[in-house]
């Protein structure tokens, strides 16, 4: 019995999670942490334990940590903190009033509180041969990818975001020929800045990475044809980059798109929850059509919000919120949202959000490769983008989640130390 | 093996408060470096490494008694190593440091006593 009782009601007998990645872990362990001793399901498609997705594309793609070090936990951990674990069986369908969820193995588990955790799949490039490109989500994918990167192989990428950039940068280091291909001039500016978004882009010239400005218009057995706007060549300290107008074909080996996610909201769906860009949930993550039902991670969109985070630490923190609800536990403060990205040995932090309205105001320099711009309205930070210097982002969470106002002149003035920012000043 | 032998690492005023010192391995005679911490007037000594991923938590952040992972937001205990935020699930080696005569004296692999 697990018999607490809180404002909201009676902590619950059995909770499932549906989905095994670091939303359902996160749960999972937030759950038993908190003081929870009822049942714990956690049921999961694939058949591994599960891992960490962030270095799918880094150092578990260049072949420097193995499946072993990117395990979320250890198998023992799931016995210790009595979760039991179905992995490798995708579930059918679940109905939200009765709790009742089917596996597609024909068995089935009733629980009081259901909370969905289904993550997302690789978006696939939609031109024609796009589904024969490879994708990278899983770490089966990764391995596949892996196993195909050696020197001299020609890769092409669609997508210049974080993993597309990632595994171009990747690439490089297994020796491969790369040509990354956005759509954008300058991908990510509109969520890290202009400045940072220069210093990152500028890198993939800079490691020999050929960077099309264009799309992919088709995908042919060996050859890729590009609609390109201008194409900047790999060389690195030549003001004459060849500039390639028009379309133009390219030979490759591996095409990689990484252009997003699709988030998993089907059994939502046909569970008949509201589904709209996402699972819609309260801010503690009760889904608004089923108050026994959760979602966390990629899938789920705060009502009201226009965006869903697909971000690391949103699917711990959206965990940590849902196990709080479902304890009866009042809710945390938000805190600013983070994410990072590595490449080409750089470490790039975010956190809040960028503003293109907000005063930026720079500490270090960022496109001299290592700084912070600090994005400050009102005397108050609102977001700040970081190239190796991670300090200058735990200051900027502290100073965003704690609405410290700000002396801009202090903020840019190297001589202060972080830790005095914090400190109010009239 | 000397493990237990104390070092003599720097001056004690070397280090301001919330400042961090890290002993290379080497220097220590330890299998990790080591980070001593200044925390007020306490000093504490950890192994630099983050038991969650490599980054050396000499270069985290500090406050509250805790130490920050600067990679991925772990914070440890600097008192006792604890773990007091995931993502990291084991806690952090901790070591014994006095400050005699003005000098850190740090002992690798003995745990600190607890003066409180």
């Amino acid at each position: 019995m697990s018999g607490v009782s809180s404002e909201s009601g009676p902590v619950p007998n059995h909770v499932a999670v549906i989905g095994a990645g670091l939303a359902a872990v996160s749960l999972c362990a937030a759950l038993r942490a908190g003081g929870f001793t009822g049942r714990l399901t956690m049921v999961g498609d694939e058949p591994c334990h599960p891992y960490d997705r962030p270095p799918l594309s880094k150092q578990f793609l260049a072949g420097e940590s193995d499946a072993a070090q990117i395990s979320l936990q250890p198998a023992e951990w799931y016995l210790a903190q009595g979760i039991d674990v179905r992995l490798g069986v995708p579930v059918a369908a679940f109905d939200a009033g009765t709790g009742r969820v089917e596996l597609a193995n024909g068995s089935a588990l009733v629980a009081d509180v259901l909370v969905l955790a289904t993550g997302g799949r690789a978006r696939r490039l939609t031109v024609p041969g796009g589904q024969s490109a490879t994708v990278l989500r899983t770490r089966a994918d990764a391995e596949a990818l892996r196993d195909r990167l050696s020197p001299g192989v020609r890769v092409l990428i669609a997508g210049a975001g974080l993993i597309g950039a990632e595994v171009a940068a990747t690439a490089t280091r297994h020796g491969c020929h790369v040509t990354l291909v956005d759509p954008s001039p300058l991908p990510m500016e509109h969520a890290i800045g202009p400045h940072a978004a220069r210093a990152l882009h500028a890198q993939h010239a800079a490691h020999g990475v050929t960077v099309v400005s264009g799309g992919v218009r088709a995908i042919e057995p060996g050859r890729v044809a590009l609609s390109t706007g201008a194409s900047v060549s790999a060389d690195t300290d030549t003001d004459a980059d060849a500039v390639v107008d028009g379309d133009r074909d390219v030979d490759v080996d591996v095409v990689v798109a990484g252009i997003g996610i699709v988030p998993n909201v089907e059994l939502a769906e046909d569970a008949g929850l509201d589904v709209d860009n996402g699972v819609l949930v309260d801010s503690e993550m009760r889904t608004t059509s089923a108050p026994n039902v959760y979602a966390i991670g990629d899938i789920a969109r705060v009502s009201g919000t226009p965006h869903r985070s697909e971000h690391w630490d949103n699917a711990r923190r959206t965990a940590e919120s849902a196990a709080r609800a479902i304890l009866g536990q009042p809710p945390e403060p938000r805190r600013a949202p983070w994410f990072w990205t590595d490449r080409y040995g750089t470490h790039l932090e975010m956190a809040g959000l960028y503003d293109p309205d907000a005063e930026a105001v720079a500490r270090g320099d960022i496109e001299g490769g290592a700084g912070s711009v600090f994005y400050v309205r009102d005397r108050l930070c609102v977001g700040a983008v970081s190239l190796d210097r991670p300090l200058d982002i735990r200051a900027a969470q502290r100073l965003i989640d704690r609405r410290i106002p700000l002396d801009t002149a202090r903020l840019a003035d190297e001589g202060v130390d972080l830790h005095r920012l914090l400190v109010a000043r009239a | 093996m000397s493990e237990q032998q104390p070092v003599d690492v720097f001056a004690a005023d070397e280090l301001g408060d919330g400042d961090a010192k890290t002993i290379p391995a080497k220097a220590a005679g330890w299998s990790d470096a080591i980070t001593v911490f200044r925390d007020g007037d306490a000093y504490y000594a950890l192994d630099d490494t983050c038991p969650h991923e490599k980054a050396s938590l000499g270069e985290g952040w500090l406050e509250d008694g805790e130490i920050e992972c600067p990679l991925h937001q772990s914070r440890f205990s600097l008192k006792t190593g604890a773990v007091t935020c995931l993502p990291a699930t084991r806690n952090a080696r901790t070591h014994q440091v006095e400050v005699i005569d003005g000098r850190v004296w740090l002992t690798p692999g003995q745990s600190p006593v607890d003066a409180g």
